[in-house]
């Protein structure tokens, strides 16, 4: 008899251990917690590993980077790398081009883009899935072979060394992955209830003020997502803007490109003797500092990044 | 009266294509002028050699002449492509696989889950080429630099053709995960539509988490596969930090062969890309749904047809 009672008190205490640490059902125990944790953590380190390293090295001196004996912690934080990248990049009126660039031609695609999907997706607009399979189709081919077309078109018409090109590719919605923006807005405004739209043309709307007025606000998380990722993959973009806007900007990343050149030209050999070289450390200051805007907007906005994308019906119904 | 009626719903419908088009219209006209010209003009500037003079450009036919120099005669072309196309077999599958992976262990609900989902996502928004190219180059910012229990530098000792492998896998282990932030979240999008109520169901019958994975998730996910693996090509194919890419912008201005040569070696290139994306539409594509829908499709017809 207390053989069974003991037998029983065991397997109970078994069973509350087995379910802390394995689980059951409805919740996950320890372990697999543990593991959902160990490899996301190991995981997340591996992807902020970099900015760690450049944190760590930007900070350093030119002592600390010949030490061995420092690894990852500077002996003392030492700002003369960026005081020496800032003036390198010419960061101030990096920034701006790099604005110039970047804003107003986000808002511009995104608006046009939402036109397009407007009227493909609400209106019966003749060869609608031709339209479709063309925009899928530009999107496969790498936009490196519209590249020269696109500059003698440009600068036949003068246009090559002005900041226009940008903004006329973005006005037209041919900006970089614009298809990807195009398919949101097209599966947005398909799926929407057009009981909406009809109801304020009873009211007497006219089409285009359904448009501003009914359609657009329902659509804002598709314009997010397109303003966010135009206005992040235009600022990325070098190679659009050096081919056609040389000499009227020169945004951040381009600058960075042409790092080494600018600080040998500004630091001439006179520094280097006195340990002024250029070194890892303001290098990647140099880089931090590029990447440093967009990781601010991001820290942000990072919600709207990331929810925007799974709200804005991009994976299909 | 009927006739009538009919006559003016036409009208609408018509009014409501032309309104379509009117808002249709910028894209349109932004896609011939812009991407449509464009693509068939460099096809034909990569088989005519183009003559600059001042105030005119003059073209003369040569044929498949520089898609034959740039295969044949180029010492460098052909190994960048090799390189290239080798660089997106390889991370390819290896960014989707992890993108799943983060995916599905981010699908759990767990404490701290929209920080790590913003840690995973972050590389999305500031990798750029030259960020990319100043990070690997030089600098082992992009390496990691953890010897896991001495077991890398005992194998740096020993010198295979394994072990060259599995360091150039480590090399650029960082860079390739960090093109697998957009697919991480479409798969998880993706993931969060499927119904519980299939795991509940596949569960009393018995189907373990694993078994349920392959059965369900899997299945599930295979259109999703197939738009997270184009998305990857063409998003590491086409960086712009790529040896390939940056070759075909530094031969633009070729003073002997202006144009064309850039043009014939960008076709090359985005033609052996479409290869890939096309073995990856046969690999992936669900030929099982595609014929059900036929089916039911001719199916229809033929119930159509006896009224």
């Amino acid at each position: 008899m207390q053989s069974v009672w003991k037998k029983s008190g065991s397997g109970r205490g078994k069973a509350k251990v087995r379910k802390l640490f394995l689980g059951n059902a409805d919740k996950r125990g320890l372990l697999g917690n543990l593991c959902v944790y160990g490899i996301l953590t190991g995981l997340g380190f591996v992807f902020i590993y970099p900015f760690i390293y450049m944190l760590s090295v930007s900070f350093m001196d030119t002592k600390d980077l010949v030490d061995s004996t420092v690894t990852w912690i500077p002996t003392w934080l030492s700002v003369e790398s960026f005081y020496r990248a800032v003036h390198t990049l010419d960061f101030s009126n990096a920034m701006m081009d790099s604005l110039k660039m970047s804003i107003l031609p986000a808002l511009l695609q995104s608006a046009s883009l939402a036109l397009a999907g407007y009227g493909l997706g609400r209106y019966p607009v003749p060869l609608k899935k031709l339209w479709v399979a063309l925009a899928v189709l530009v999107f496969l081919i790498p936009a490196q072979v519209t590249m020269i077309p696109r500059y003698l078109l440009f600068n036949s018409r003068g246009l090559i060394g002005t900041i226009w090109p940008t903004y006329f590719i973005s006005l037209f919605g041919q900006g970089i992955k614009s298809s990807v923006f195009l398919l949101v807005y097209f599966q947005f405004f398909s799926t929407y209830p057009k009981s909406l739209d009809e109801a304020a043309q009873i009211d007497g709307a006219g089409r285009l003020r359904i448009f501003c007025r009914i359609a657009m606000p329902m659509a804002i998380p598709a314009a997010i997502v397109c303003f966010l990722f135009s206005f992040v993959w235009i600022w990325n973009d070098t190679t659009q803007i050096a081919q056609y806007s040389t000499g009227a900007a020169t945004t951040l990343p381009m600058r960075l490109q042409m790092f080494t050149d600018r600080f040998n030209k500004l630091y001439s050999s006179a520094s280097v003797s006195t340990g002024g070289a250029l070194n890892e450390s303001i290098r990647l200051a140099g880089t931090l500092l590029t990447i440093l805007p967009l990781m601010m907007i991001y820290l942000v906005l990072q919600k709207q990044f990331v929810e925007s994308i799974e709200r804005s019906g991009i994976t299909g119904e | 009266m009927a006739f009538k009626k009919r006559k003016s719903l036409l009208t609408m419908r018509r009014r409501d294509a032309l309104t379509g088009l009117l808002f249709f219209l910028p894209w349109l006209v932004g896609f011939f002028t812009l991407t449509a010209y464009p693509l068939l003009y460099s096809i034909y500037i990569s088989f005519n050699q183009v003559v600059i003079k001042p105030g005119v450009i003059m073209f003369e036919e040569v044929g498949w002449a520089y898609y034959r120099q740039a295969l044949m005669s180029d010492v460098e072309y052909p190994i960048l492509l090799m390189n290239s196309v080798a660089n997106v077999l390889v991370s390819t599958p290896m960014a989707v696989v992890f993108a799943l992976l983060i995916s599905l262990l981010l699908n759990n609900r767990f404490r701290g889950r929209a920080f790590y989902r913003m840690i995973f996502f972050l590389p999305v928004v500031i990798m750029s080429g030259p960020v990319m190219s100043e990070l690997m180059k030089e600098t082992s910012a992009m390496t990691l630099q953890i010897d896991m229990f001495g077991i890398v530098s005992l194998l740096r000792t020993t010198d295979s053709a394994w072990t060259g492998a599995l360091f150039m896998f480590l090399n650029s282990f960082v860079r390739i995960l960090w093109f697998c932030g957009v697919q991480t979240i479409i798969f998880l999008a993706a993931l969060q539509k499927i119904d519980r109520s299939m795991y509940e169901a596949a569960s009393i019958d018995g189907a373990t988490v694993w078994e349920s994975f392959w059965r369900i998730t899997l299945p599930y996910l295979k259109p999703i596969i197939l738009l997270t693996t184009v998305y990857t090509i063409i998003e590491i194919g086409t960086f712009s930090d790529d040896a390939t890419n940056q070759r075909i912008v530094g031969s633009m201005r070729d003073i002997t062969k202006p144009y064309s040569y850039s043009a014939a070696l960008s076709w090359i290139y985005a033609a052996l890309l479409l290869i890939l994306i096309f073995i990856a539409f046969l690999v992936f594509n669900d030929w099982k749904e595609a014929r059900w829908r036929r089916d039911a499709k001719r199916l229809e017809k033929e119930r159509k047809r006896p009224r």
